[in-house]
Parts: C-alpha cells; sequence; structure tokens
C-alpha cells in the first residue's frame, strides 16, 4: 500500500506538530512544578557593606576637660599626644576608636558626659600626681602639681591615665572582639548571648521544708535603679519564686574541725540539681537565674562554706549566679523563718556584680556609668559583627545549598537588617550616640536573624533529579515514547526516500 | 631430658600467661570502668568549650512490634536527665505508642529489661514531639530552627556556639535513609545539610550523633561540617538486632547496640571523668552482632581525650571570684550618699522594628467571625446586633412553620 505524498506530508507535519507542543508545553510545565522560589538577596550590597563596615565605625568618645584657665592649650596639645600614644601602642584600634577632647562647656554635668578635672595641688608637700576616677558618675580628677606642668609631663599623664587606666578594659574588650582567633586556649566566655530581652528570677530553694518568708520584693526595689540604667541595652522582667524540698544531687562532705559542710570545686559543677528543681524554664527570652540556697543545716547552726569564696557565692557562665545563704542566728525547728532586707541586701549585692559579670560588663573602673558606656559601644560593635557574620552565612547557605527555597520575606529581613545597620553606623559617626547605637543595633541583628531563621526557607526533604524524574514518568512513558518513536520512524523514513532518490538519479 | 624441661618452661610460660591475660580480661570484661583520679584526668582531658548541653532523642517508628525503638529512646532519655541534662534541654520525639497500646500487657509502662526493673514510662517524661509529629519536616525545623514566632520554647532547639548536642535516632532505616513511621523517609543529605546550616550559623559547638537502625553508618557518610562525631550500629547491607525479648510483654525491648550503650552508661556519675573512647571499647561485633561505625575525621579532638560528659551530662564550669563590692550601692546612691530617686521612664521614641505591615506575614490567630465581637473591624460580613437578632427570629420562625407543614 502507497501513501499519497500529500498524505504523507500532512502526517509528518503531524507528528512534528505534536511532538514541538508536547515539548514547548511540557519542558515549561516541568521546570515550573519542580523549580523553587528563591528571591534575589541584595548579596552584592551585604558583601561590600560587611567588608566596608568596619572602616566606616568611628567611636569618638567625647571628654570634657575643666582645666585651671592658665592651661587653656591643653585640649589641642593632649588631642595630639592621644592620638599618637594610641596609634603607637593598640594600632589596630585607633582605626576606630578614639577620644575628642572638649573644653568644659557650661551645661555639661558628669552625671552624662565624661569629665576630667585637673585640680592643681597648692600643698608644696604633695610632689606626686595622683587621680580619682568617681565610682558614682563620670568624673576622673587629676591631682598635679606644678612640676607637672613646668615638665611640660601634664598630656602624658593624662593621655597615660586615659589609655592604661579608664579605657584600659574597653581596649582589652575591643582587642579580643576584633581578633580573628577566637582564643583557642581562652577560658569559656561568662558572658549570656546577647538578647534584646532578659528574664531575671530570683529563686529560694529551700533545702527541707519549714516556711520561709523573704521580703524579696522590697528588695527588688533596690535592683530596679540599675536596671533602668539599661533600658536602652536590654528589657529585665524580674520574677521571684519560693521552692521548698529542693535537695542537691549529692550530699556535701562535713569538715569535723571547722564544724562545717564544705562545697568544693568539684561539687559546683553539678551543684544545680536540673531533674528535681524547678527553675524558669518556658519563657522564649534568655534567663538569667539567681539562686539563694537555704541549707536545712541552718537549724542546726552548722554553716556551709563555698571553697575559695568569700561571699559564698559562685557564678555559673552563661547561666546564672548562685548564693549560699546562712543564717546567723540559731532558728527553732518549725516556726516560720524570715529572711530581712537587710540580710537580702549583701546577698543582692553580690547578684548585681553577677549581673556585671553575666552581661559582659568590663572590670574596671568601678564606676557603673562609664561602665554603661562601654557596654554600650562594645555591644554595638559586637551585634554588628554578627549581623554580618549571619547575613554572610545566610548567602553562603543558600548558594552552596541550591534546591532550598528563599522566600521573599527573607529577602525583606535582609534589608531592613542592613537599613538598621547602616543608621547605627550613622547615628554612631554624627552624633556619638552610644545609647540609641545599641538599640538600632540589636534591630539588625534581630532582624538578621530573622532572616536566616524564615520559617519558610526549609529545604523539606533532599530531592535528587531521579526523584524528579520518577515522579514524571508515568506521565512522561506513554506519551513521550509514542512521540519518540514516531520521531525516530519518521526520520528513518526521510533517509530511506533520499537514498531511493538518489540511486533513481545514479 | 631436655624435653621436659622445655615443656615444663613452655608450660610455666602458658600459665603465667593465661593468668595476666584472665587478670586484664577480668578487669575490662566486668565493663567495670577503670576509675582513674581527677587529677591523672585533668592532665589527660581536652577542654570542650561548651557551656551548655542539649540532647536530641527519636525514635521513627510506631506501632507494637516496634516497642523496643520506643523502649531505646526513653532508656536514653532517662540517662541523659539522671546525668544532668535539664528536660528544658532534652527534645524527646517519639510516637508514644506502646504505653497504652491495648496489647500491652502492664498498661501504662515500658520496660527496656525482661527483669522489668525499671519503668522507663514512669515519673515526669516530657515528650515534645508525640505520634505524627514525629515527620522529617519537624525534625529538620528542629535542627535548623525554623518555626512559627510563637512556636514555644520547650519544643525548640535553642542552641548556640557554646551548646554541645547529642543527637540518637532509632527506627527502622535502610542504605542512606531512614523510614520515619512508615510515611516518609530522611536521607542521610537532609541530616548532612541540616548540620550544615548549624554550623553556618553557629548553633553548635560539637555534636555526637548516635543511630542505631539498620545499615546505620551509611547515614553519617555524608556529614561535611565540622565537629561532629559519629558513631553508628551496622554497617552497609547490615542488619541490626535486637538484645532480647521479654516473653510478658510478647516483643523485643531492646536494641542491642543501645542495649550496650546504656549499659556502659549506666556506671557514669554526673562528673565522671570516663573519656569517650572507653564507650567504644563495648562496641565490639560480639557484643552488637554487627559492626558498628565509628567516625572522627570531623572532630577535631581525640576521642581518648574527650569526656563523656561533655555530651551526656550537663559539668557546668563555674566561676568562683567575689567580684565586685557595693555596685548595688554605688548605682543606687550619688556622690553625698542620698537615695536617687528612681522613676519609670518613657522610652522616648519608639523603633519600629522590622516588618510589620508587611502583606507577607500571616495576620491569622484572630478570629474574624462571631457578633460579640464588635471591636473587630475585620468581619466578614457586616450585621449589626439588632439586624443579627431579627434575623435569628425570623428564621426560628420559618423553621417552626416548616415543622407545622410538614406534621
Amino acid at each position: 500500500m502507497t501513501e499519497s505524498v500529500g498524505i504523507r506530508n500532512t502526517r509528518r507535519w503531524i507528528i512534528i506538530l505534536v511532538a514541538l507542543i508536547v515539548s514547548g508545553l511540557g519542558y515549561p510545565l516541568f521546570l515550573f512544578t519542580t523549580t523553587v522560589f528563591r528571591a534575589d538577596l541584595p548579596i552584592e550590597e551585604i558583601q561590600e557593606l560587611s567588608n566596608s563596615w568596619q572602616h566606616d565605625i568611628h567611636f569618638k568618645i567625647p571628654i570634657y576637660l575643666e582645666v585651671p584657665t592658665t592651661l587653656v592649650d591643653l585640649v589641642s596639645t593632649s588631642q595630639e599626644s592621644f592620638d599618637k600614644k594610641l596609634e603607637q601602642v593598640y594600632p589596630s584600634i585607633s582605626k576606630f576608636w578614639s577620644v575628642e577632647f572638649h573644653t568644659n562647656v557650661e551645661n555639661i554635668s558628669s552625671a552624662t558626659d565624661l569629665v576630667v578635672k585637673i585640680e592643681q595641688q597648692t600643698n608644696d608637700a604633695v610632689t606626686v600626681e595622683s587621680y580619682h576616677v568617681s565610682p558614682f558618675d563620670k568624673e576622673v580628677i587629676l591631682y598635679i602639681t606644678d612640676k607637672t606642668i613646668e615638665n611640660r609631663g601634664l598630656e602624658d599623664f593624662l593621655v597615660t591615665i586615659l589609655i592604661n587606666e579608664v579605657f584600659r578594659e574597653e581596649i582589652y574588650q575591643f582587642l579580643s572582639v576584633t581578633s580573628e582567633n577566637t582564643g583557642e586556649e581562652g577560658e569559656v566566655s561568662a558572658i549570656m548571648p546577647y538578647s534584646p530581652k532578659f528574664n531575671i528570677v530570683f529563686s529560694l530553694f529551700v533545702e527541707n521544708g519549714v516556711e520561709i518568708d523573704w521580703e524579696i520584693e522590697k528588695s527588688l526595689e533596690l535592683f530596679k535603679p540599675l536596671l533602668s540604667k539599661l533600658n536602652h541595652f536590654a528589657n529585665f522582667s524580674l520574677a521571684s519564686q519560693v521552692q521548698y524540698y529542693s535537695k542537691l544531687s549529692k550530699d556535701v562532705k562535713f569538715n569535723e574541725e571547722e564544724k562545717t559542710y564544705v562545697l568544693s570545686q568539684s561539687d559546683l559543677t553539678t551543684f544545680i540539681n536540673f531533674g528535681d528543681w524547678n527553675l524558669f524554664t518556658h519563657d522564649i527570652n534568655p534567663t538569667i537565674n539567681f539562686i539563694i540556697f537555704f541549707p536545712a543545716s541552718n537549724y542546726e547552726n552548722k554553716r556551709w562554706t563555698i571553697e575559695g569564696s568569700k561571699k559564698n557565692s559562685f557564678l555559673v557562665p552563661q547561666w546564672g549566679g548562685v548564693h549560699i545563704f546562712n543564717k546567723d542566728l540559731p532558728l527553732i525547728d518549725t516556726s516560720k523563718v524570715s529572711i530581712t532586707e537587710n540580710e537580702l541586701t549583701p546577698v543582692l549585692e553580690i547578684f548585681s556584680s553577677q549581673l556585671f559579670q553575666l552581661l559582659g560588663f568590663v572590670k574596671s573602673p568601678k564606676s557603673p556609668s562609664i561602665r554603661i558606656d562601654t557596654l554600650s559601644r562594645v555591644t554595638t560593635f559586637k551585634n554588628l559583627k554578627q549581623t554580618f557574620e549571619s547575613l554572610n552565612s545566610l548567602i553562603k547557605v543558600t548558594n552552596s545549598l541550591t534546591e532550598i527555597s528563599i522566600p521573599n520575606l527573607t529577602k525583606e529581613y535582609v534589608i531592613k537588617s542592613l537599613e538598621f545597620a547602616n543608621e547605627t553606623l550613622s547615628v554612631l559617626n554624627n552624633n556619638q550616640d552610644y545609647l540609641k547605637s545599641v538599640t538600632l543595633s540589636s534591630l539588625s541583628l534581630k532582624n538578621s536573624d530573622s532572616a536566616f531563621f524564615e520559617k519558610e526557607m526549609l529545604q523539606q526533604a533532599y530531592f535528587p533529579s531521579e526523584h524528579k524524574y520518577a515522579v514524571f514518568l508515568p506521565l512522561l512513558g506513554p506519551v513521550g515514547s509514542i512521540i519518540f518513536i514516531g520521531v525516530l520512524k519518521m526520520i528513518s523514513d526521510i533517509k530511506k526516500e533520499r537514498k531511493e532518490k538518489k540511486e533513481k538519479v545514479d | 631430658m631436655r624435653l621436659p624441661i622445655s615443656v615444663l618452661l613452655l608450660s610455666i610460660w602458658a600459665i603465667l600467661f593465661t593468668t595476666s591475660y584472665a587478670e586484664e580480661q577480668e578487669e575490662s570484661k566486668a565493663g567495670e570502668p577503670s576509675f582513674i583520679s581527677t587529677e591523672d584526668a585533668s592532665h589527660i582531658i581536652s577542654k570542650s568549650k561548651h557551656t551548655n548541653n542539649w540532647a536530641v532523642l527519636v525514635s521513627t517508628s510506631r506501632f507494637w512490634f516496634n516497642y523496643r525503638h520506643m523502649a531505646n529512646v526513653l532508656s536514653l532519655y532517662r540517662t541523659v536527665k539522671r546525668l544532668g541534662i535539664p528536660d528544658s534541654q532534652i527534645i524527646l520525639m517519639l510516637s508514644d505508642d506502646v504505653a497504652c497500646n491495648p496489647r500491652n500487657a502492664f498498661p501504662g509502662t515500658v520496660f527496656n529489661n525482661m527483669d522489668q526493673a525499671i519503668d522507663l514510662y514512669g515519673e515526669s517524661v516530657e515528650v515534645d514531639y508525640r505520634g505524627y509529629e514525629v515527620t522529617v519536616e519537624n525534625f529538620i525545623r528542629l535542627l535548623t530552627d525554623r518555626w512559627d514566632p510563637d512556636h514555644p520554647r520547650s519544643k525548640r532547639l535553642l542552641t548556640d556556639q557554646n551548646s554541645n548536642i547529642f543527637i540518637y535516632l532509632t527506627g527502622h532505616g535502610g542504605n542512606e535513609f531512614l523510614k520515619f513511621q512508615d510515611a516518609e523517609e530522611i536521607g542521610s543529605y537532609d541530616i548532612a545539610d541540616a548540620f550544615e546550616q548549624m554550623y553556618e550559623k553557629k548553633r553548635y559547638n560539637e555534636i555526637f550523633f548516635m543511630i542505631d537502625t539498620c545499615q546505620a553508618n551509611t547515614m553519617y557518610e555524608r556529614f561535611y561540617s565540622p565537629n561532629i562525631l559519629a558513631v553508628g550500629s551496622s554497617r552497609l547491607d547490615e542488619s541490626s538486632y535486637s538484645h532480647h525479648s521479654d516473653m510478658d510483654i510478647g516483643v523485643a525491648v531492646i536494641d542491642r547496640f543501645t542495649y550496650f550503650t546504656l549499659d556502659y552508661l549506666e556506671k557514669i556519675d554526673k562528673d565522671s571523668q570516663e573519656t569517650i573512647d572507653k564507650l567504644f571499647d563495648v562496641y565490639t561485633f560480639e557484643n552488637v552482632h554487627s559492626n558498628p561505625g565509628i567516625r572522627t575525621d570531623l572532630f577535631h579532638r581525640n576521642v581518648s581525650e574527650v569526656l563523656l560528659t561533655d555530651f551526656f551530662g550537663n559539668v557546668q564550669n563555674v566561676v568562683v571570684n567575689d567580684g565586685d563590692e557595693d555596685l548595688l550601692y554605688i548605682s543606687n546612691h550619688d556622690k553625698t550618699g542620698e537615695l536617687l530617686k528612681f522613676y519609670d521612664e518613657e522610652p522616648e521614641e519608639q523603633i519600629s522594628e522590622g516588618i510589620v505591615n508587611s502583606t507577607n506575614i500571616k495576620t491569622s490567630y484572630q478570629i474574624d467571625f462571631g457578633v460579640e465581637n464588635e471591636e473587630s473591624s475585620d468581619q466578614i460580613i457586616q450585621v449589626s446586633p439588632t439586624l443579627a437578632k431579627r434575623l435569628g427570629l425570623g428564621t426560628g420562625l420559618v423553621v417552626i412553620g416548616l415543622w407545622f407543614v410538614s406534621t
């Protein structure tokens, strides 16, 4: 049976059309159903900013000099020698960290700004310079003698006091933050990971079941001014609880000679009985725990001591603090005991010192106001560093995992995070506003975390290409094979015809 | 004469050898860990720089005949809890369908040994993901911490760069996959990629990954992130076996690999100085009846210097120092010794915290229907209460009318 040329050509056209329609519709459909949505992250912007922010950030701490009228040119000369000395001793820090001297203006108070007062000693008996950093506000007083001025040593003295005393710890913190190696041999850091909100929970764990009354609510009033000074750094919520029958997980040795129970260093590592004690763990924000342990031996008038601690307390890094409470007066069994505000105040002193350590305050100078400023600066720097670390790891993860989806929300969080980072830098460089910069940098950090932890960004399951083909094979098989064989047959027909034509011509 | 002497020497040597060998055997056989003093240990031990410990314990099977998988996981739960990891830092995922199974001859209990000494389902077992919540998706979400903002803290793995995590999986597996409840499976690539994301986001200091399934060793071969120590119960094409059955319960109660792990950990205290290689010593073919695998190339410390409590306990570094004096006093008083007045300061300006009005953020969790909810402007149908009452009355009358018509 032969086929007319017209029908043959129509048949071929049909084959080609069907093949075209199937592949032309099917392939885009296949792509559409198998691709995962990936929003375009502002990769270049992130990389640019993460490379440049350490050069763009400038801390210029304003220092107001209150000097006798004879020493007016001190401001410019000390600025010069400060910059010189810093460059000499800490070249890596001097790129972004410095101070700026001003003459004392009328409305500057040492409560809000760092003031250096220079007092000339008129008493001839005093021949040595000395200094005093006020623990109550931000005031540094330098006591100088006539000789200091004669020898032109005043600038040196001022600069030395500032670099080696007032800002020593701050410089060390910046050194450790900027250095690349995270301290292989170093001790575990006690500092809680930064969070814009913290819970502080004071727990009284009583070893036996005799009722105890403690005036914690009154005492906590003392804590509030301290926390209100940290408002810009983080929010704190306070809570307290009492729990009875709180046993330790193992017995404590009794020292017969001193008639006391002694907790050794190794006992402390497992002191907190996580199995039995009801600790506050359900809030999403991190909790700082302060525990007062009230041993039953208080009723036998036997004291507990912690080896190596004068204040009977110890710190658990990134977790909280513990104090063992010894009642000074002998107690009578079964009668209600009370811990008064006066007894609690020294304990709260210990806890506030521990809180400072947990939040990452520097150890010196003593003044909380100066320390809070230092903390703000260091935290801003750390937050920005962490922000760019997580944005960079987001890029790295999305690049290496080609199957992971990137939702639009992630992109929005990234943009928001970059905005806050830029804002932090501008607030810092233009106004030297450390309080606002902490808040802004923490928002930048928060948004970068949200970008990384966006719920929709989930590599649902590993789908290799074989999986996709397996899913589509029932469809591809029947349709594809028929078309494929049809095309093959058509090609072989055409070849055959050409051969025959050639033979005829020959 | 020569021959007897040599025979005699040989026999003496043989006796000496066997006795000394026997002594050695005796020391190690009982599994009795040869304890060393704390001071000696401190020379050997390398420091792990962690401050907190977490455990993720997953049983991926369900149904009665997989009793042993739940017993495996509950036994390890009990052990890590005994060794000091707080419940808030243990994520327990299990189908939880055997304790109250109608086939259970001892309702409300789960035992891991035929002596039925320890009821694993006894007191305060906090299951975080139970039943049909044990899915691949939830497991990956758990590791990468990608949840709704309102996901409870107790169900999240809130680790940071100071966390050591112990991850234990048990169930039915095959070559590079682990089955989740007969419905889906997780591949070795999935876990490896999840770990990589955790590493990139600094979500762990070290991970100890333990898996007890058939062909378990194939599951950790795809890992590529640093600081992961992995052990598995059996090689490619090998099965993992159960240890023994309890005739009263009627099914196998524990797997061999897990049995010997627990058997060893049972002798460990909260502040033990035992190293992790001692645990690996019990993973012999004679014990497990398959070839357990240990992968250490990603782990930067030597296993003979790693304490078991770095993963199974919660030994906290403590700092005994007396800190600053009088901070509270300084904060509350001024120079003259007067008490500072404290005001509840209102923040001057509010900075908007990121994306709030985005259309992408779900505005769910708000019930937007109902007549009583007058404050809500998002009501689907705008009906005033009086009209609603009239409509209700009308509908009631129609219904009553219909009832009359039909009778």
